[in-house]
Parts: structure tokens; C-alpha cells; sequence
């Protein structure tokens, strides 16, 4: 009768202590003398660690939200926020502050409202960054899946092992999916050529830069404003008065998140040149984003009501450059101290 | 309690479906031993029987059952929506289940005594390694291992890391960074595959099923071996296989025996004439393949393999067993001959409905029409093709060979490269994170 083996063990033969203990030693030190290089071969050419932004982080941070009471400062919104503003200034400037960016790049963020609001633990400030088409019904499942997926399907282990690997992220470039070798394949197929630099990077608290300096901003802006003009053609706008009552429809949240303590502040952040003249030709803010105040008692700011913007250019109409978001963050919080929305 | 506190991480909710299974089969193993009369016996088997099963029944086939009872009972006019729970399937419950159910069942056979110490016993049931995605270690292999004072020692711990790093390099460079995206790609994506893509993706999950599984038994044997302790191998080479009884022998072998010795046997196994034999291997394959999952897609990869090995026994009874066909020089084609079958009834576990895996059947076969689904990129189609011809080959030159001793007979440059190469890989290779495959059994 044959005898099928063990594949893995039925001997107790390891092979002799030392020379495991070689072999392990030897191992790992040729893994770092490799990693080594690879880090400071990517970081020569100008790279910068990024990390991966998925629904596991963002569920880091929503958990995080819930966590600091009322020294929580929950941001939502979209690319926008995750650009405009920057990290360390906010920390810096309100140092009690326990920022949590919940952003989602691309999609409108009255999900994650509505569910703060149900949220008992949550007793902090909502900074949502939201355009007056934002309001609408349709859209506002946009980051539904994010709350879903944080409900239902994130655990403690998860979101403990996605902070110990943005962790190292946050500091090694080689760990950049951008970097890794099915993409390097990919590139070297199609031109021959070695990544590469982007101009958007991700930090572990999912505050992203935006470096135009390393961009066609030409292309960017023309870009945006053909997606822009589509969005806008695609969707025909409510009346005032229609889009009224769905605004109302959040007061509830507001009014929720009030009783506990918390604030909710909807901004208008940055928008210039030609796609700031679109925006307001097709949703004229004083038809539409001067009665959100009114109609849900959230407090308010639009960008061009802050002082000390006017010289402040998104490069490609929609984003601010990192050089931009320290000083644009210190304009807002110091309006954010002002109306006493925020003490320090 | 670190093995509870490493189940409570994920959800604690379920800790107490561990204690219950723990304590029932710990009282009815004491129960039954107590007992002189075989019925009084079996009554209190029965017992462990219903609170394991039901538990696993609830949890994992309770909205199956309800959803193609209401399509049963609809044309006779009984309402055909019965709602359930929409409840998270407890991580690791088909595999606790099996391995309390084992202990009872061996205490009824008298194979088996019960155990003395309870700490001893929910030890065996819960320990982390294995708890949540096996492999299913049988409570008589285990416990022996309590009774003296595990000694840890460095070669153990050298082994251990070693298999533990292997583990990881299967599911992170291979199962997550190279065939998983395809295996997507091809399997969830818009359109029909042309014929070579439809095999890239098959071998894809092909490469992926076992690097997903295999990888975490392997982890698990390699920490549990880390403390001291050994669990049975639960994959040898299966791509190595030449013929189906001989995939089963190196596949899962932990379930497949389970399988065997308390399924099989207690129907009868082959003791009750020629018919009865072939309908014991294909319920024992049928509800294999329905413990992999609450779908008629996985009880037809069972049925697929229990087909195949009806098919196998008939061509041994016709092909006398000194024939030119039985002798050795067989080996490499019926391996591959094996390998392209096995591959093919992946398509049934991996597809999300049978119209979906007939799509992909059709195409493998070349009768799938026009493809319509956009290619794979060449990268990552290339990488597949690699890495299935090194796994084939891997598993043909180890088929009869022991990991450990040829671990031990190379010298210990070469092992240290491995251990660089698994690393380096792993952080090069990585794709997305994802949870084990076998975790959802």
C-alpha cells in the first residue's frame, strides 16, 4: 500500500539549532539591506509614503469620532476637505481637538450625517463640507456603504491592524501599492519607464496633499470643468422651493446632535476662476446656500465670507494646493473661534 | 483565555455558542461513558447531535433552508417568503462543531475517553490557531499533548515561524497578490470569457482556494508548533494528486477524514454492497460540499466530486491493477489529468449562481460564443500562468516528500534565502487586504 507523507511535518528533524538561528539572522538581514535600498532608491527620485485609503480606515476613524466626547471634530465631506485642510495646522491651532476625517473622495456626505446623529457616543462638531447640490435626496446615500460596511463588517482586530499597517505606511514608501511590483510590471510593460511622481498623497489620518507642482494643471482644470459642466447638464436643478424641503428634511440630525451637546457647521470650501462662475450660475447662493441656516439651524460659513481669501487660487478650480491649506485652515478656524463654534 | 480573548476581538457576541458547544459535548462525553445501555447511550448522543448541529443549522444554513422551503412550498399555495435573521455567520462554527462533535462521537464508539479536566478540554475546542478556520483537530490527538507540560524549544519555535511565514507568503503574495484579482476579474466581471481567459481565471482560484487555505492551516500548524504543540497536516501537495481518492487523501485532509470516519462510515461505508457504497460517497461528498457554504453551487462541487470518485472506483474495477494503465509512468498524466477535473469543479465554488458557472464551463470548453468580458491585463494573466506552473511543479517534486526533513536537509543559506525570498514577496506581492476564503465556512 503506498503511503502518502506528511507535507509538512512528521519528522523530528528541524535541521540543528545553529543553523536555523543562521538561517533566520541571514534571512532577515538581507530582507532589510533589500528595503533598505528600495527606500532610498524611491525616496531619491522625489517619492513620499502614501497610504491606502479603504473602507477599513475610514472605519478607524469613524470609530475614533465616537471616542473624545465633545473634543471630537468629526470632518465630512469629500475631496475637498480631505485637500483643503491641513492636519497639522488644525491640531496645531485647536490642540484639544481630536480630529477624525471621514471624507470620501467623490461622493456626497449626508450618510454619515444622519448617522452621527443616531450615534449617542457622538457628542463632538461636525465640520461637513457640502455644496448646495449636495442637499438633494438623491444623493444622499453617496457614503452609505462606508456606515454600513463599519456596522456591520468592522471589528476592533480589523481596525487595530489597519492602524499598525497605515502606521507603517505613513512612513515607508516602498509599502505604496503604487509601488509594489504588479504595478511596477504594469508600467515597465506598457513604457518602459519606472513610476512616476503623483501629486496626491494620503496620510494615515486620511488627510490628503494635493502638490500641483507635479501635475499638468492645465490638464487637471480642463478636466474638471468638463466633468463639471456634465454633472451639472446631467442634473436639472431644483427649484428653491423643492429643494427647501429637502434640506429641512435634516434639521432632525442637527437638532439631535445639538441635544447632546455637539454642533453642526455646513462649509462651503473653495471653489475659483471659471468653476466658481459655473457654480454660481447654476446654484446661485443666495436662492440656495443662504437659507441652510434657516432651514436646518446648523451654523454656516462660505469661503467667500472669510477674510484673507481673495488672493487664494485652487490650481485647478477645485482644490487647494498643500502649500494653501495651512493658511486657508487658520482662516477657518480662527472664523470657527470667532462665532465661538469652537473654544480652545 | 488568550484563545477566548482572541475570538472576543473579533465579535464577543459568539463566545458563549463556544461555551455552550464546549460544555454540552464535555457533559454528554461524561454522560455516555457513565452509561452501560447502547440506547441509553445514543439518546444522549443525540443530545450533542441536535445543540451542534442546531447551533451550526441556525447560523449557517437557517435563511438557506427558509428561502428554498417558501420556493418548495409555493405551488401549493403556501406563501413563498419566510423571512429570517439577517445574521453575521459566527466565525470558525463549522470547525468548532466538527471537533466537539468528534469528541462525543469517539466517546460513543469507545475510541475515546472523556477527559478529566474541563480547562484541558475547552482548550482543545478553542485554541486560537486552529479555532477559526481549522484544520479540524480530532479532541484524542490533542489532549494527549496537555498532559505533560509543553517545553518550548528553539527549533520548534525556528520550524513554527518558518511554517508560519510560509502560511503567510501563500495567502499574501499568492492567493491575495496574484490570483485573487484575476480570479475576480474573470469570475465577477461583466461579459462572457473567451477560452483562454476562462482557464486563466479558473486556475486563478484554482491557485487561490488552496494558497487561501492551505496558507492559514499552515500558520496555524506553524504557531501552534511555535508553543509546543502539533496539529495534523491538513494539506499534502493536493495539485500533486493522481486520481480523486488521492486529492481527497491530501486535501482538507482534516474535513475529508471527519468526513470519512463519522459520516461515511456511519452510513455504512462500503460494508453494504456495491450501491449502497456509491450513495454513501456521494451524500458524504454531497453534504461536503454543502458545509463549505449555504448554496446549491457548493452541494454541486460536492456532487461533482463524489461523481468523480464513483467514476474512478468503476475505471479501477475495469482496469485490472497490474495493467499498463496502473503502472507509475501514469503518474504524471493522471495527475494532470486530476488537476484539470479538480480545476474545473472550482468553477461551482467560486461562480455566484449556476448560471454564471455554466457561462464559464461553456467557455472552457470553447462553446461559450463571442467572449465579451474585457481581457485580463498580459501582467497579470502572465503572473498566473507562473505561479500555477511553479505550484504544480512544487507539488510534483514534494508529492511524497516531507517538508520538514528537506527543510532540515538544506543547508541553512539556502533556508535563509527562502525566508528572505517569502518576505520580500510578500511586501511586493501584496494586494489588497482580505479576510481568509475559509473564514465564511
Amino acid at each position: 500500500m503506498k503511503t502518502v507523507h506528511s507535507s509538512i511535518s512528521s519528522s523530528e528533524e528541524t535541521g540543528d539549532r545553529r543553523s536555523w538561528g543562521f538561517a533566520w539572522i541571514a534571512g532577515l538581514v538581507t530582507v532589510l539591506l533589500i528595503l533598505g535600498g528600495m527606500e532610498a532608491f524611491w525616496r531619491s527620485r522625489g517619492h513620499e509614503p502614501s497610504v491606502t485609503d479603504d473602507v477599513d480606515l475610514w472605519s478607524v476613524w469613524r470609530a475614533e469620532a465616537a471616542a473624545h466626547g465633545t473634543k471630537s471634530l468629526a470632518l465630512l465631506g469629500a475631496s475637498r476637505i480631505q485637500l483643503d485642510l491641513s492636519a497639522e495646522t488644525l491640531r496645531s491651532l485647536l490642540p484639544g481637538f481630536r480630529p477624525a476625517m471621514l471624507a470620501v473622495d467623490g461622493r456626497h456626505p449626508l450618510a454619515v450625517l444622519a448617522d452621527l446623529a443616531e450615534d449617542d457616543r457622538f457628542t463632538g462638531i461636525v465640520l461637513c463640507d457640502i455644496t448646495a447640490m449636495g442637499f438633494q435626496r438623491e444623493y444622499r446615500a453617496g457614503q452609505q456603504e462606508y456606515v454600513d460596511y463599519y456596522h456591520r463588517h468592522s471589528t476592533a482586530e480589523q481596525r487595530l491592524n489597519r492602524r499598525v499597517s497605515s502606521w507603517f505606511q505613513d512612513r515607508l514608501v516602498f509599502l505604496d501599492p503604487y509601488l509594489k511590483a504588479r504595478r511596477l510590471l504594469y508600467q515597465w510593460r506598457r513604457s518602459g519607464t519606472l513610476p512616476g511622481l503623483r501629486y496626491l498623497v494620503t496620510s494615515a489620518d486620511r488627510f490628503r496633499k494635493a502638490d500641483y507642482g507635479k501635475t499638468d494643471v492645465s490638464a487637471q482644470r480642463n478636466h474638471r470643468l468638463k466633468r463639471i459642466r456634465e454633472i451639472y447638464g446631467n442634473d436639472p436643478v431644483p427649484s428653491p422651493g423643492e429643494w427647501a424641503e429637502m434640506v429641512r428634511e435634516l434639521e432632525p440630525a442637527v437638532r439631535r446632535i445639538g441635544e447632546r451637546g455637539g454642533k453642526v457647521v455646513f462649509v462651503r470650501l473653495p471653489t475659483t476662476g471659471e468653476h466658481w462662475r459655473i457654480d454660481e450660475e447654476t446654484w446661485p447662493r443666495a436662492l440656495y446656500w443662504d437659507r441652510i441656516h434657516g432651514l436646518t439651524g446648523a451654523e454656516t460659513i462660505h469661503f467667500r465670507d472669510l477674510p484673507g481669501l481673495e488672493d487664494l487660487a485652487c490650481p485647478e478650480g477645485s482644490h487647494l494646493d498643500y502649500r494653501d491649506s495651512p493658511r486657508f485652515t487658520g482662516i477657518l478656524v480662527g472664523e470657527l473661534l470667532k462665532r465661538k463654534i469652537v473654544e480652545k | 483565555m488568550g484563545s477566548y480573548v482572541f475570538y472576543g476581538a473579533w465579535n464577543p457576541l459568539f463566545l458563549p455558542l463556544i461555551w455552550i458547544s464546549t460544555l454540552t459535548d464535555w457533559f454528554v462525553g461524561a454522560r455516555i461513558a457513565a452509561l452501560e445501555d447502547r440506547a441509553a447511550k445514543w439518546r444522549v448522543l443525540l443530545v450533542s447531535l441536535t445543540v451542534n448541529l442546531g447551533l451550526l443549522g441556525f447560523f449557517k444554513y437557517g435563511g438557506f433552508i427558509l428561502k428554498n422551503a417558501g420556493s418548495a412550498l409555493a405551488p401549493f399555495g403556501f406563501p413563498s417568503d419566510y423571512p429570517f435573521p439577517d445574521i453575521i455567520l459566527p466565525v470558525g462554527i463549522s470547525f468548532y462543531t466538527f471537533q466537539t462533535l468528534s469528541y462525543s462521537l469517539d466517546i460513543y464508539r469507545g475510541t475515546g475517553r472523556p477527559w478529566r479536566s474541563l480547562l484541558d478540554y475547552s482548550l482543545y475546542v478553542a485554541f486560537f490557531p486552529q479555532l477559526v478556520a481549522g484544520p479540524i483537530v480530532r479532541a484524542f490527538y490533542f489532549l494527549p499533548q496537555l498532559l505533560n507540560p509543553t517545553k518550548v524549544r528553539l527549533n520548534d519555535v525556528a520550524w513554527g515561524g518558518f511554517l508560519f511565514l510560509l502560511g503567510l507568503f501563500e495567502k499574501v503574495a499568492l492567493a491575495d497578490g496574484i490570483f485573487a484579482p484575476a480570479a475576480d476579474g474573470v469570475f465577477d466581471g461583466p461579459g462572457v470569457p473567451g477560452t483562454v481567459q476562462a482557464w486563466c481565471g479558473t486556475l486563478a482560484f484554482t491557485g487561490q482556494i488552496f494558497c487561501d487555505f492551505a496558507g492559514y492551516s499552515t500558520c496555524a500548524i506553524g504557531i501552534a508548533r511555535c508553543f509546543g504543540f502539533r496539529l495534523p497536516v491538513n494539506f499534502r501537495m493536493p495539485y500533486a494528486a493522481a486520481g480523486f481518492s488521492d486529492f481527497w487523501k491530501r486535501w482538507h485532509v482534516s474535513l475529508s477524514t471527519w468526513l470519512r470516519d463519522y459520516l461515511y462510515i456511519s452510513l455504512g461505508g462500503n460494508r453494504k454492497g456495491p450501491w449502497r457504497t456509491l450513495g454513501n460517497i456521494l451524500i458524504t461528498m454531497l453534504l461536503g460540499g454543502l458545509w463549505h457554504g449555504a448554496s446549491w453551487t457548493f452541494v454541486a462541487w460536492g456532487g461533482l466530486h463524489g461523481l468523480f470518485l464513483i467514476l474512478e472506483r468503476a475505471v479501477k474495477k475495469v482496469v485490472p491493477p497490474d495493467s499498463f494503465w496502473r503502472g507509475p509512468w501514469m503518474t504524471v498524466p493522471l495527475g494532470l489529468a486530476t488537476f484539470v477535473a479538480v480545476a474545473a469543479a472550482w468553477v461551482f465554488f467560486r461562480a455566484r449562481s449556476f448560471d454564471r458557472a455554466f457561462e464559464i464551463l461553456g467557455s472552457l470548453l470553447g462553446l461559450g460564443g463571442p467572449a465579451t468580458l474585457a481581457a485580463l491585463p498580459p501582467v497579470s494573466a502572465g503572473l498566473v500562468w507562473a505561479a500555477v506552473l511553479i505550484i504544480l511543479m512544487t507539488h510534483g517534486v514534494m508529492r511524497n516528500r516531507d517538508l520538514e526533513t528537506a527543510a532540515a536537509k538544506t543547508p541553512w543559506w539556502g533556508r535563509s534565502l527562502v525566508i528572505a525570498g517569502m518576505i520580500l514577496a510578500m511586501i511586493l506581492f501584496s494586494g489588497e487586504d482580505r479576510a481568509f476564503i475559509y473564514f465564511q465556512f
